[in-house]
């Protein structure tokens, strides 16, 4: 045994009731050896930097030991950069979770469970939408901190429904409405078409999914055989197959949201911050309308948002999560509605988002998160995810692809297996 | 007898100077060591360790179990490692196409009194030090179905163009042609100067015996080009089995592309078992595979250079 120096020894015997009595409080206390913190923070939207370092830049107000820097990279590596980030030692100490990701991420330990810490400050995120914080729920203990929440509007041409002389697309729209609506847009000559039925899981797949009463997991199995998930599914390659939408193979080399952006396109599903870009150019501002999406046999939608989690092997785990609760409050909310670059989570925090976009009705994400389907995901998620795209595509691209029954319970199948290996890990 | 005799005396030599020899050894260790650091570093250690780590089941945190040859066994099971082993050999195919334009090219800008050589060259050669992700981008809008110049271009002639990068029939092609593209000036360079390399005056003794331009090109160019082809053909072969990044910025992104199994390669497959999927044990064993086959293919052309390289 090597001989601990006296002096060391009575030191850290004196740390021990700070440490142990920090964590609660708020302060310099929770910081070990009372020096400061150096906190990474990842994050992948940098339309969102702005906001987020407005945030920090409060909590640092009530914080002065903490130093918190941005760690941006974008969304294409931000992923696999993580996941090799994690394994190496040098992954951000706070950093944005999502719904695919979250099961992995806690079943393997990666990040620091939060319950006990919420639960002695009193904090219950009652003032988050319930199935948000359920999702960053895993075995019980809750790992994530919703911070923003989206779900899918209807986004339409005002000039393309003027000179086609329709009303507007809102509430009473049904699948029937869009159909009739696209066949009265269509102009093959200016390549215009009427909506976009993309293979696009969030904007697309998933809504018409449960609009029809279709289901894409539950209890370890896959939905993609069920009818009415077929039924949603065909809504969209019907509508391709009678060239009203745009094909996959369209969609690759121009993805929907730019197409509308350039007018050719005269309705598409989006995301809070697809508002982003078309507010930005006053011609498109001018002529784009919002609505909630139109109903099946059902109105429906998806609901999803990111949290905010912190990493189990940071060198500061109070002050991580300090950082993470402070983000799950109402000011923090309120900076990012504000922002105008997404949709707040933290209730009642959600009108400075409405009042930064006055001229978008963006008060139809909100309206829809009642009705609203949790984002589907389980351990792997991205393993399934990946092979919705490749085996749907044979069915997005036009007349002569592969039915949608087929396709849909190919799917199914090797989905199951996916999932079969999950539950028996 | 003459060794024998010789022997004694070198020995006696050494003895004499016993450090000299040793301190050049020495040095010229010290020079080698920075690659041969690399090499091991960067070549051989995460070869070796890859190999063994194809033995075993990764969690997508590390953590790793020995699984036997239970990933390969998985691999043979794939079916899209079967479609993009055969996407990866078209490729290779495709990529081959790169040297005789090369050396076409190469003969003809080392034309006597051709103006311009070097704007020429340093044209051919751009498109090979642009980084491929930009040279695939910018092809990916030339490429575009709707706005791409391709398809306008093809429009004067009443052609009517496709998705071509999104088409599950078109898309291997067309990113086959920007290797190609992309790959000629650098197969250029080394052809000129394997002519430059070549003897005038077996030139001038064909031109003397009435041999015309393209029978000297047949006869004595080629021929005599033979080992810079084969030393290009083996790097040809290797880096196109290797093709990613061209792949992965115009076909595999993160949108649904309808043409993403038609063009996948081995490399792209392998990147999203290890890092989009998590699976990184049968990302070892392609991995592994793709450098048996490299090897193989190496191999089989060594053994048949025997037949057509001729050696001065």
């Amino acid at each position: 045994m090597t001989p601990v120096p006296r002096r060391t020894l009575l030191r850290s015997l004196a740390a021990i009731p700070l440490v142990a009595g920090c964590a609660g409080s708020s302060g310099p206390a929770f910081l070990p050896n009372g020096g400061r913190a150096r906190i990474g923070y990842g994050m992948w939207d940098k339309d969102q930097v702005p906001a987020m370092q407005e945030v920090i830049d409060e909590f640092r107000r009530e914080h002065p030991d903490v130093d918190v820097e941005i760690q941006l990279t974008p969304f294409a590596t931000y992923w696999p950069r993580l996941q090799t980030a994690i394994v190496g030692g040098g992954a951000p100490d706070v950093f944005w979770m999502n719904a695919p990701n979250i099961a992995m991420y806690a079943r393997y330990g990666t990040l620091l469970p939060l319950s006990d810490r919420l639960r002695r400050d009193g904090v219950t995120l009652a003032e988050h939408p319930r199935n948000l914080v359920e999702l960053y729920r895993y075995s019980g203990e809750q790992f994530g901190v919703p911070k923003d929440f989206d779900t899918i509007s209807l986004f339409y041409n005002r000039e393309l429904f003027d000179r086609a002389r329709i009303p507007y697309p809102d509430e009473t729209w049904t699948w029937q409405h869009v159909l009739d609506a696209a066949a009265e847009v269509r102009d093959p000559a200016s390549a215009v078409f009427g909506f976009s039925a993309a293979l696009d899981r969030q904007r697309d797949l998933y809504p018409a999914i449960f609009q029809n009463g279709g289901w894409v997991l539950r209890d370890g199995r896959s939905g993609f055989a069920d009818e009415a998930t077929i039924g949603g599914l065909r809504h969209l390659t019907g509508a391709i197959d009678r060239d009203l939408a745009p094909n996959a193979m369209a969609n690759a080399d121009t993805r929907s949201r730019e197409l509308f952006q350039g007018g050719k396109l005269a309705m598409y599903n989006g995301l809070p911050n697809d508002s982003n870009d078309p507010y930005e150019d006053p011609a498109v501002r001018a002529r784009t309308g919002l609505a909630v999406l139109p109903r099946g046999v059902q109105q429906g939608t998806v609901i999803h948002g990111l949290a905010n989690v912190v990493n189990a092997r940071t060198p500061y785990p109070d002050a991580a999560y300090e950082l993470v609760k402070f983000m799950a409050g109402r000011l923090a909310g309120e900076i990012q509605g504000r922002s105008g670059t997404i949709l707040p989570s933290f209730a009642g925090t959600q009108q400075a988002f409405l009042d930064a976009k006055p001229e978008f009705r963006m008060q139809s994400f909100i309206d829809q998160v009642p009705y609203a389907t949790a984002y589907p995901a389980s351990v792997n998620t991205m393993t399934w995810e990946r092979m919705q795209l490749q085996i749907l595509g044979p069915s997005w691209v036009g007349p002569g692809g592969r039915p949608i029954e087929v396709s849909a319970r190919l799917l199914a199948g090797d989905m199951d297996v996916v999932l079969a290996k999950e539950s028996a890990v | 007898m003459t060794q024998l005799a010789t022997r004694p005396a070198q020995q006696h030599a050494d003895a004499r100077r016993p450090s000299r020899p040793r301190r050049r050894h020495h040095s010229a260790y010290l020079f080698i060591a920075p690659v041969g650091l690399g090499l091991l570093v960067f070549y051989l250690y995460p070869a070796v360790s890859t190999f063994a780590l194809s033995f075993t089941a990764w969690g997508p945190f590390g953590g790793n179990t020995f699984t036997g040859i239970a990933n390969y066994v998985g691999v043979f099971k794939l079916e899209t490692f079967w479609s993009a082993l055969g996407n990866t050999l078209l490729y290779m195919l495709i990529g081959l196409l790169t040297l005789p334009f090369a050396i076409l090219f190469a003969v003809l800008l080392n034309r006597e009194g051709l103006h311009g050589v070097t704007v020429y060259r340093a044209l051919y050669f751009i498109p090979f030090i642009t980084l491929p992700v930009a040279s695939g981008l910018v092809w990916k809008w030339l490429y575009n179905g709707d706005f791409g110049l391709l398809n306008q271009f093809l429009g004067i002639f009443g052609i009517p163009g496709t998705y071509w990068v999104s088409n599950p029939t078109t898309a291997l092609f067309a990113i086959g042609v920007v290797q190609v593209w992309s790959q000629i000036g650098y197969y250029l360079v080394i052809f000129i100067a394997g002519i430059k390399a070549v003897p005038k005056e077996y030139w001038e003794a064909a031109e003397i015996d009435g041999a015309n331009g393209w029978q000297r090109f047949w006869r004595i160019t080629l021929p005599m080009l033979t080992p810079t082809i084969f030393f290009c053909t083996i790097i040809n072969v290797i880096a196109t089995l290797q093709i990613f990044d061209l792949v992965y910025v115009m076909s595999a992104s993160a949108t649904a592309n309808p043409a993403f199994s038609a063009s996948q390669s081995i490399v792209s497959l392998f990147y999203e078992k290890a890092f989009v999927e998590a699976d990184k044990g049968t990302a070892t064993a392609l991995a592994f595979l793709l450098m048996l086959l490299i090897g193989a293919l190496t191999f089989v052309q060594f053994r048949l250079q025997r037949r057509w390289v001729h050696y001065v």
